[in-house]
């Protein structure tokens, strides 16, 4: 273990550390000496167990939900294929995630579209279930014209030369309608008349209209709301005794082609019967179900009353029940009880801590089953929350651990923004993209649902590939047959082993033009060591692309340069080593030997410890002790959605401890943070330290 | 207004042809346009622009440069102005696009830091806002093309609030934009439906009214004794369900200026901006608006502008540390342009919008553009690119190029405000207002 010890010594040489490895103490939280008034001194609290006399909670401030958590929130509530979340603004991160409670603010455009989103989703939810196809007609002669020589005979509009009729109609259900036309011409010249079906703007289709009336049909895909019809005739021609003109009779949109199965719309989810039969008493119970789910936690009956108002005032001006449902619950999608995730102060109830593990493991709302075992109290006790999370990792939902915290973790989501050079790399295209993200889901993916040890991300000498990868890797002959199929494929003899050397990973640590030292070294220090370097000091230019002295050829050498200087040695050392041995791979994550021409050279040196290349360093990080403890580290912020201090030290290091002890094991740290006192308590504010 | 029909056929591949919501407006709904406010729009553009084709050689009228006479016809109505700084736009250690792009609007230092504790000024349309949008049913709109999140922190140890908004209405106050043409479309128009009675209209203004109330009694209640930090959160949403109340009661019950018919889903990035042209045009002509931002992409943005011309190859960004490269340089003027092009088309629409007196909505208006930085390589933030258009109600005399070496831009602002009729009496590092005579 001397290299890792030697690892951590070099660490702390960067921000001038104590012998024990731990920054200075004028950097470290006010609190960490004070633990002994950590608890409320909640009686029934202490009794359940003694954990809270060894760790300090910490306090994390209310949260408001992030937009994935709302856009899943909303669907696992309401059941609405709608997703006007996504309408709403980006978060910011904080701590590398974005998830954190003092950063999510909450401006006044959220509120704003946080109500259309309610009444969006409601309506839509709330649409009695199609069982027939509509039509939404506008009759030629009710059509407003442009035409300068229209008239209308017999029902029917002529259109003496050229313009545009338009129609406006509401469409109940978004779906597959067919747009007909029905309309003839009177012949003239050298061709038919022509008229061109438009919709919302945009034209559609032109027709070559015949002397007797037909249907004219395009089909079109809607959404439910208001649409622009229009008819527009282009090809007038007058030249007597010739004259072809235009006849519209109406223009309609007939559907959705997709009928309601009434089990399987969102009505028969979410309201207690069906739309005939909604009354008061229905409208009520309907409301009792969804208001506890909502807000997380028991509603009494003066509340659901006093939802109920919103109800009855809109039924006395004059709104159909359907309609007047909707109102209760657009106002449990706007209450702040649903918006944040509120909690008080102390040992946290069930239904705060069955919240934080719904949105912790799935990022959406506790089910009814967290709920209930909530009610019931089983999650007052460690042993009830580990029995929880086992169950919750079992279910498909945990996968928001692969998309959400390993998206942000492993910078996976990263990958969707790169746009390596075309000029440089130009095998890069989207194909490739998408297998780069799909390897590291699904390496990441099994030490989320697998039973392996997590050091194994980094000496794992295995990966994923369909076709595509593995001729990017050079292993076209150990991959799959097809871009379709997923195979688990060796490493063996191939110089890659673990996550340092996947393509997706690699390639958002590249610019567009090449590879970078620097990032690369950075993201390993941070993410994975929770070590990150300080920012340059001011004055510093970016790194000149020609050496002017003409020796450096590669970027190592390049960058070897900065270590010349004693200013940049400091951080450079440690940084750019990673990135040194990470050099036998390009900007797109391809294996190469040589940089600008020149020979590589993969050697590096940490401490007294030397190396060579990516699988030497992989295992090197592999036994450094700051790798458990930062997996811990940045798995308890996310868990927390607040950035960890040194109050936080004997948590993380109890968690960190336990982590260890269980082989490193995933699930098993997963339910390590769900039980530390950090999760089950909050702190009350302190003066001076929010 | 002629509109050429055989200009909308025969797009088979078009995803909309424009302007589409003008042929769409019912005639019976064509209000009379709006009398004297003055309207300021602020727009963003980032990585610098190249300045040696930017700047004109000459002052005075008459003036012209590479990248500015893609102005076109709008030449005539442009204000140039040169050599102004924004010192409070330089970042402590690395980070121009951040500290520049939070310092923009704001001309102060923000606080350099990725987590919560962001700290700037209020930015100036956030200073107009309240002056000029008293009875407009939105105070400001603050647009853009880019919106999004990124992994990681945006800019060098800046936080993305930095980056991806100009508009703040306190110091840690960013206003997100709306960057979904959709989304503005609803908000503007806010479902209207034209086949609706003035009856239903009023009970759905009611039924929205009471849903607020009801949410408004319930969110103070729990405001009993809290923590100070919940608090502040609950007072974050409790001032946002305030603006919406207004927002709602502004709304009006009777026939929309603005035209129903909903912008299609699907847009390339040209799409979008022209889609968010006309909307802003929407919101102004139909006085829903006074005062608008709109970054035409988020700070550091890492664009392709191969839509523009194929020959462009790699991000903006990237492109922009041009490292003196000639190539670089001709790629950059190509982005430029781009840029200015659809500035001037915001000003040709609002221009076409002509009331009796003959005055057009661009006389009323002053719409602004510059850059967080002046040269995106060096990163300077002295001898930044401006150009002013419009008339500000009469304030500005346009048509001219100026020199204004080496004073704050918050000089400029200073200026800017008195011209729409905001008066303060310092603003940023202002040492006073700038003559722009």
């Amino acid at each position: 273990m001397r290299g890792a010890a030697i690892l951590m010594g070099w660490a702390c040489a960067l921000a001038a550390c104590d012998e024990a490895g731990k920054p200075p103490p004028d950097e470290r939280d006010a609190t960490t000496s004070d633990t002994t008034t950590a608890t409320s001194g909640d009686a029934t609290g202490d009794a359940r167990d003694g954990y809270y006399a060894v760790q300090t909670p910490g306090r994390v401030v209310w949260r408001r939900l992030n937009r994935l958590e709302y856009r899943n929130t909303v669907h696992d509530l309401l059941h609405s294929d709608l997703d006007p979340g996504a309408d709403l603004p980006a978060d910011d991160t904080g701590y590398g995630f974005d998830n954190i409670a003092s950063v999510l603010t909450l401006s006044p455009l959220h509120l704003e579209l946080y109500e259309r989103a309610a009444r969006i989703v409601t309506s839509d939810v709330l649409r009695p279930p199609v069982t027939a196809p509509t039509r939404y007609v506008v009759e030629g002669e009710a059509a407003e014209s442009t035409v300068e020589y229209g008239s209308v005979i017999d029902g029917v509009y002529l259109m003496g030369s050229g313009g545009t009729l338009t129609g406006h109609v509401t469409v109940a259900r978004g779906g597959s309608y067919t747009y007909t036309l029905r309309g003839y011409e009177t012949h003239g010249g050298d061709e038919a008349a022509k008229l061109t079906l438009w919709l919302d703007g945009a034209p559609l289709t032109t027709f070559d209209m015949s002397e007797t009336a037909a249907d004219y049909t395009v089909q079109v895909q809607l959404d439910a709301g208001v649409h622009a019809l229009q008819v527009e005739y282009s090809n007038d021609f007058y030249d007597p005794p010739a004259d072809r003109n235009a006849w519209v009779d109406w223009f309609a949109l007939d559907g959705p082609a997709e009928l309601d199965v009434y089990d399987q719309t969102p009505w028969s989810r979410v309201v207690v019967c069906t739309p005939d039969a909604l009354d008061r008493a229905c409208a009520r119970a309907t409301v009792a179900e969804l208001a506890p789910r909502a807000w997380r936690h028991p509603v009494d009956d003066a509340t659901l009353d006093s939802l109920m108002g919103l109800y009855d005032d809109a039924i006395a001006g004059g709104a159909p029940a359907a309609e007047a449902l909707g109102l209760p619950i657009q106002a449990l999608l706007l209450s702040p009880r649903f918006v944040f995730k509120v909690e008080g102060d102390g040992p946290l109830d069930g239904y705060a801590i069955a919240t934080r593990l719904a949105y912790f493991i799935w990022s959406t709302m506790p089910d009814d089953l967290l709920l209930s075992d909530a009610a019931a109290g089983k999650l007052d006790t460690p042993a009830g929350i580990s029995d929880e999370v086992a169950r919750m990792l079992a279910d498909p939902k945990a996968e928001a651990l692969v998309q959400s915290y390993g998206g942000q973790w492993l910078y996976i989501r990263d990958v969707a923004n790169v746009f390596p050079d075309p000029n440089i790399f130009a095998e890069f295209d989207e194909p490739l993209r998408v297998a780069m993200v799909e390897e590291l889901q699904r390496f990441f993916r099994s030490f989320v649902f697998e039973d392996r040890s997590l050091l194994e991300l980094l000496t794992s000498h295995e990966s994923w590939m369909n076709r595509r990868l593995a001729e990017h890797y050079g292993l076209e002959a150990r991959g799959p047959a097809t871009d379709d199929q997923w195979a688990r494929v060796s490493l063996e003899g191939t110089g890659r082993q673990g996550l340092l050397t996947q393509a997706g990973l690699l390639t958002a640590l590249s610019t567009p033009f090449r590879t970078s030292i620097v990032r690369r070294g950075k993201w390993v220090l941070t993410q994975l060591l929770c070590d990150e370097p300080p920012p340059p000091p001011p004055g510093v230019q970016g790194l000149l692309e020609t050496d002017p002295s003409g020796v450096a050829h590669t970027l190592r050498e390049k960058m070897e340069l900065h270590l010349t200087r004693e200013d940049c040695k400091t951080c450079h050392e440690s940084m750019d080593a990673v990135g040194f041995a990470l050099e036998g791979f390009d900007g797109i994550g391809r294996t190469r030997t040589s940089d600008n021409g020149y020979p590589l050279d993969l050697s590096a040196t940490l401490g007294d410890t030397s190396f060579h290349g990516a699988q030497e360093l992989s295992d090197l990080l592999a036994q450094d002790p700051r790798l458990p403890r930062c997996a811990v580290s940045k798995l308890m912020t996310y868990a927390l959605g607040r950035g960890l201090k040194g109050s936080d030290d004997q948590a993380l290091d109890q968690a960190a401890a336990a982590f260890v002890a269980s082989d490193y094991r995933f699930a098993k740290l997963v339910a390590i943070v769900a039980t530390s006192a950090p999760f089950r308590a909050r702190d009350p504010e302190t003066g001076g330290n929010p | 207004m002629i509109v050429n029909r055989r200009s909308f056929i025969g797009g088979a591949g078009a995803l909309v042809a424009l302007p589409f919501l003008a042929s769409l407006f019912p005639r019976r709904a064509r209000a009379a346009l709006p009398p004297q406010p003055r309207r300021l729009i602020c727009m963003y553009a980032p990585n610098g622009m190249h300045m040696p084709s930017w700047t004109p050689a000459s002052e005075g009228a008459g003036w012209s440069s590479l990248i500015l006479d893609d102005l076109g016809d709008m030449k005539a109505h442009a204000l140039v102005v040169s050599g102004l700084q924004n010192l409070p736009g330089r970042p402590d250690g690395i980070g121009d696009h951040g500290a520049g792009t939070g310092a923009y609007l704001t001309c102060t230092h923000v606080a350099k830091t990725e987590g919560d504790d962001i700290q700037n000024g209020v930015s100036i349309d956030q200073l107009a806002a309240p002056v000029l949008g008293a009875g407009a049913r939105f105070q400001s709109l603050e647009l853009g093309l880019e919106g999004g999140g990124s992994v990681g922190g945006c800019d060098s140890g800046y936080s993305c609030a930095y980056t991806r908004n100009i508009a703040w209405a306190g110091p840690k106050t960013p206003l997100p934009q709306i960057a979904n043409p959709r989304v503005l479309f609803d908000r503007l128009v806010a479902g209207t439906d034209p086949n609706e009675t003035a009856a239903v209209r009023l009970r759905r203004k009611t039924q929205r009214k009471s849903v607020l109330d009801w949410v408004k009694a319930d969110a103070n209640s729990l405001d009993v004794r809290l923590a100070s930090d919940d608090r502040q959160k609950l007072d974050e949403y409790l001032t946002g369900l305030r603006k919406l109340e207004e927002t709602i009661a502004l709304a009006s019950t009777e026939a929309a200026c603005a035209a129903p018919g909903e912008p299609p889903a699907g847009y390339d990035t040209q799409a979008q901006m022209d889609l968010m042209i006309e909307l802003l045009v929407m919101a102004l002509r139909c006085d829903l608006t006074r005062v608008a931002t709109f970054m035409l992409a988020n700070a550091g943005s890492g664009r392709s502008y191969a839509f523009v011309d194929p020959t462009i190859v790699g991000g903006h960004h990237d492109l922009s540390h041009h490292m003196d490269n000639p190539e670089n340089f001709r790629q950059l003027e190509i982005i430029d342009r781009w840029e200015v092009r659809q500035v001037a088309q915001l000003a040709r629409r609002l221009h076409a919008e002509v009331d009796e007196t003959g005055a057009s909505l661009l006389d009323q208006s002053l719409i602004y553009l510059s850059s967080e930085i002046s040269d995106g390589n060096s990163h300077t933030h002295t001898d930044l690119p401006v150009v002013l258009l419009g008339k500000a109600g009469g304030s500005i005399q346009p048509g001219r190029h100026i020199r204004r070496a080496e004073q704050p831009m918050a000089n400029l602002f200073v200026s800017m405000l008195a011209s729409v009729g905001v008066d303060v009496a310092s603003f940023g590092d202002s040492t006073g207002s700038l003559d722009l005579g």
